[in-house]
């Protein structure tokens, strides 16, 4: 008899040894076990914490300003230094950048391809080595973008969804 | 001073395990995942934006699905299961064919023999404990039940065929066989009807049309 696994903890399955379970062989979904299979020592541990239970971030952030290779450095070097001070005032001189940016958006279209540093992307022709995302999308916001598409520019008056190229 | 700020999408990983992707048409590692976008500053999220929900990622072509994907179960434990399945009405129909020697042993291994999903090296010693398994109608009704839903028609009848013909060859099958088989049958969902079609097929003698898939 398969013990019940603990009340909401992210588990897996842990075989008894000499029981030949196939891959995906979860009691919790029906699965059967084999009455030839041998039973289990005694206090064997049939559930075990699923080690990739946690959390991930997305591949790369989406931003609205895209600065000179010079200026992306400087910036690299000066995040490392800049402790997040406050938010509203942050996110008021962010807006004012965005609207000021959007004026001057040269809006590219699905299918363009883009690539650059982790912080920074550009275009760059799809048939370059360093076209890592390839847009999949424009939209109005980045919650319409398809979900595979965790990566996306704001181009001001409209959002281009990525995904990896 | 530049500010670098944005949305991305954090997930969250629930869970994982092996599925039947759709997409790749085959079995696979998944996640199962939540996932709400922040707003972020220098990269680091600070207010929590709008949740996207949950759902179940393929390891492999890295499509989204709902949970409902994991209700079928992967080919292997298919496999599995239809082993199961077929060692159960087998080894029932042997217990009901006493007494259980070697003829009968000998017959249902025979029956076994064109059955999928039973592994090499099944042998009498095994069937005898099946035979002894088996002999409740409870358990092989909880050893059909995981197959009924997936198999198909195809493999029902093919299913069916082999064990008609295997009664038909037990030296002391009575009435509780040919009941039996009419029990396994109205498991798998088959018709009493369409179980006497496939009882006609078996006395025709006419070739199976293939697996029991
Ligand atoms: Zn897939």
């Amino acid at each position: 008899m398969i013990p019940a696994p603990p009340e909401g903890a992210s588990v897996l399955f842990n075989p008894p040894p000499g029981w030949a379970a196939p891959a995906g062989f979860d009691p919790r979904r029906g699965h059967l076990v084999d009455p030839a299979w041998p039973s289990a020592p005694e206090g064997w541990a049939f559930w075990l914490p699923d080690a990739s239970a946690g959390r991930e971030h997305a591949a790369l952030p989406s931003t609205t300003l895209r600065p000179t290779q010079a200026e992306a450095r400087s910036v690299r070097l000066r995040n490392r230094l800049i402790v997040v001070g406050a938010v509203v005032v942050v996110v008021g001189i962010g807006l004012a950048a965005w609207a000021g940016l959007a004026s001057s958006s040269n809006q590219p279209g699905a299918g363009s391809c883009w690539g650059g540093s982790s912080e920074w992307l550009h275009e760059v022709p799809c048939s370059s080595a360093e076209a890592d995302y390839v847009a999949v999308g424009r939209t109005a916001s980045p919650d319409e973008c398809p979900y595979t598409s965790d990566t996306y520019l704001d181009l001001g008056d409209a959002i281009l969804c990525l995904e990896p190229n | 001073m530049i500010i670098i700020w944005g949305w991305r999408a954090i997930r969250k990983v629930l869970g994982s395990g092996r599925f039947f992707c759709p997409q790749c048409g085959g079995d696979t590692d998944y996640k199962h995942l939540a996932l709400r976008r922040w707003f972020t500053i220098f990269f680091i999220p600070i207010i929590p934006l709008k949740d996207l929900g949950t759902c179940v990622e393929c390891s492999r072509c890295r499509t989204a699905f709902t949970e409902r994907v994991l209700d079928v179960t992967t080919l292997e434990v298919f496999a599995h299961h239809q082993g199961l399945a077929n060692r159960a009405v087998v080894a029932h129909l042997v217990s009901l064919s006493p007494p259980v020697d070697d003829t009968t042993v000998g017959e249902g291994l025979l029956a076994l023999a064109s059955a999928p999903g039973v592994r090499d090296g099944y042998d009498g010693e095994a069937l005898s404990a099946d035979v002894s398994f088996f002999a409740d109608p409870g358990a092989v009704a909880a050893y059909l039940r995981p197959i009924a839903a997936e198999m198909t028609i195809e493999g029902r009848e093919e299913f069916l065929r082999r064990m008609i013909v295997l009664v038909a060859r037990l030296p002391h099958a009575g009435p509780s066989a040919g009941l039996a088989i009419e029990h396994v049958a109205a498991a798998l969902a088959v018709s009493p009807a369409h179980l006497a079609g496939i009882r006609q097929h078996v006395q025709s003698g006419a070739p199976a049309a293939g697996g029991d898939l």
